[in-house]
């Protein structure tokens, strides 16, 4: 009858772009029922509709965030239903007995795949230990995909000058903890 | 391993999917050849996977901590419906058991019924000049609430003893006990006014009251006196108004279709050519084609209330909604079909019940033939 609370689309849409995480709450809480009995009626259970809510919403963040220029060309409802399905239905395909076999994985292709034995709990107690700031700018450049301009807000830069000077620093610190953490073995 | 600002950016950009043409080629190059540039690719991308997968946990746990700490909004919705729906009914409620007038007019006599012989006799005319201005204003009440207002009443207030007086006459003829009823019952009547232009005004117990507005029912009212007051608030209905009536002659034209649909040349033929065809038709068989005027039919010129333009046909009377009873008026009959002509216009008169818009002819050959007889 009444709709108190409900945020319009393009609400959403202009809060994610002053990224505003609040509304990542808001949007998960006014699809969670919709995407709930998608999930139950498509041989999912209730463990599984957090795990696709919270991704479902973190990628509607991440396209708004980082594409240019974002618009919605349909409702919102039906933008993160989308997401939420092929998420569901990549999530059952994992599950299925036959997996596809990527024949052309071993293939070389030319040092892009090198990988390091890295251990990953390291490397993440090395970021929790990095001055706030330095990793609030990591993040909000490589994973929320926020602009410059949004960046110097949010941290209350002077300017979006400062916000790439000061990436690349940050970034060259975090290297080099890395680097000196890590032995050489780890590295090549 | 230090690697430049320009190195940096370069892996960056490449890992984002940004760098196109020339420049990713080059990359790419450099990156099969050195190996250093492998090292330093593979630890940017290494760290860029940490500090992402970082950043989502620390977002996906903002998520569950806000969902944890805050209802749902459609529970909250709900839950603030309830509250304020609750809150309105308690509200209405009270407004109705502290402002609702008659209680007022009731306390006032109560308290004024203690007071000398004189004043009182003043207090009773007053009352019954009240009492007649309720009655007569048609005030717009919410059955609903009386129902409510009036179980208020009887859980607040006792029954009064007062004699209940079945048929009242003259309003200035009625005893102090009878006003007190008239002014207890009054808005009974007033919410019988909003609904029917017939108004009961009759004086019941208050057991009668709540029943009659849980079911709302017209009583016969009996006084000359109410009658009148019937009559001063009875509203108009505007209804559809004739404005004229004229019989018209039936120009019946029977043409067989056949006759034309055997040539596909039938829009090119001049009026000449069809009244040859019409009157060969006429010499071979009489039934085929006729050109005659054989009946005549009365039209009826009607005013809609709502500016209806339209007709009604039920075979005999023609009513014409919104058409001018000075406008040139033909009436013609082609295969067992009645056309109208208003303004050089056609019109197909269909026979039903119901009232038809105007649905004019369109139809290149059908016109030729109706222009031409």
């Amino acid at each position: 009858m009444f709709n108190f609370g409900k945020i319009s689309d393009e609400t959403i849409i202009e809060r994610m772009k002053e990224g505003d995480e609040e509304v990542l709450v808001t949007l998960y809480k006014q699809y969670y029922t919709m995407v709930k009995n998608f999930i139950l009626k498509n041989n999912g259970d209730e463990t599984v509709v957090d795990d696709i809510m919270q991704d479902s919403v973190i990628a509607v963040w991440k396209n708004v965030n980082t594409k240019e220029d974002f618009t919605l060309h349909s409702k919102l409802s039906t933008y993160i239903m989308t997401i939420a399905k092929n998420l569901w239905f990549k999530e059952l395909k994992k599950r299925t007995r036959f997996k596809l076999v990527d024949e052309t994985s071993h293939l070389d292709q030319g040092g892009e795949n090198m990988k390091l034995n890295m251990d990953k709990s390291i490397l993440h107690g090395i970021i929790d230990e990095m001055d706030e700031t330095c990793r609030k700018l990591l993040s909000y450049f490589y994973f929320d995909g926020f602009s410059t301009k949004v960046i110097a807000q949010k941290l209350n830069f002077a300017n979006t000058n400062t916000v790439k000077s000061k990436k690349y620093q940050c970034f060259k610190k975090l290297q080099s903890t890395v680097v000196k953490r890590f032995n050489k073995d780890d590295l090549i | 391993m230090n690697t430049s600002e320009e190195t940096y950016h370069l892996i960056n950009s490449y890992i984002a999917g940004s760098l196109k043409g020339r420049d990713l080629d080059k990359f790419k190059t450099r990156l099969r050849e050195k190996p250093e540039l492998q090292q330093a690719y593979a630890l940017q991308k290494e760290i860029i996977a940490a500090l992402e997968e970082k950043r989502e946990a620390e977002l996906k746990a903002f998520i569950t901590n806000g969902v944890k700490n805050k209802q749902p909004i459609a529970m909250w919705n709900k839950k603030v419906q309830f509250a304020l729906a609750t809150a309105a009914s308690i509200a209405l409620i009270a407004a109705v058991v502290i402002f609702w007038p008659k209680q007022d007019g009731q306390t006032e006599l109560a308290n004024d019924a203690e007071h000398t012989e004189e004043s009182l006799d003043t207090v009773i005319e007053d009352a019954s000049n009240i009492t007649r201005d309720i009655l007569l204003e048609p005030r717009p009440i919410d059955t609903q609430i009386l129902a409510i207002a009036e179980t208020q009443k009887e859980l607040i207030t006792p029954e009064p003893t007062i004699e209940i007086a079945e048929d009242t006459e003259v309003l200035d003829d009625l005893t102090e006990e009878e006003i007190i009823e008239q002014d207890y019952e009054s808005p009974q009547k007033d919410s019988s006014n909003t609904g029917e232009n017939d108004i009961a005004v009759s004086t019941t117990s208050s057991t009668e009251v709540s029943k009659s507005l849980e079911k709302p029912k017209i009583i016969e009212k009996k006084s000359a006196v109410e009658k009148d007051e019937a009559s001063e608030i009875e509203e108009v209905v505007l209804k559809d108004e004739i404005i004229g009536s004229q019989y018209y002659t039936v120009a019946s034209v029977s043409l067989s279709y056949a006759d034309f649909e055997n040539s596909s040349e039938a829009l090119k033929r001049s009026r000449s050519d069809l009244e040859k065809q019409v009157l060969e038709a006429e010499d071979d068989s009489p039934t085929e084609a006729n050109a005659k005027a054989t009946k005549s039919l009365k039209v009826e010129f009607w005013k809609s209330v709502v500016n209806f333009k339209g007709y009604k046909y039920n075979g005999r009377v023609i009513q014409l909604y919104g058409i001018s009873i000075s406008e040139a008026i033909t009436l013609k009959e082609l295969d067992n079909r009645l056309y109208i002509k208003i303004d050089d216009k056609f019109y197909f008169l269909e026979k039903s019940k119901n009232h038809k818009r105007l649905i004019e002819v369109t139809n290149a050959t059908l016109l030729n033939v109706l222009q031409n007889e």
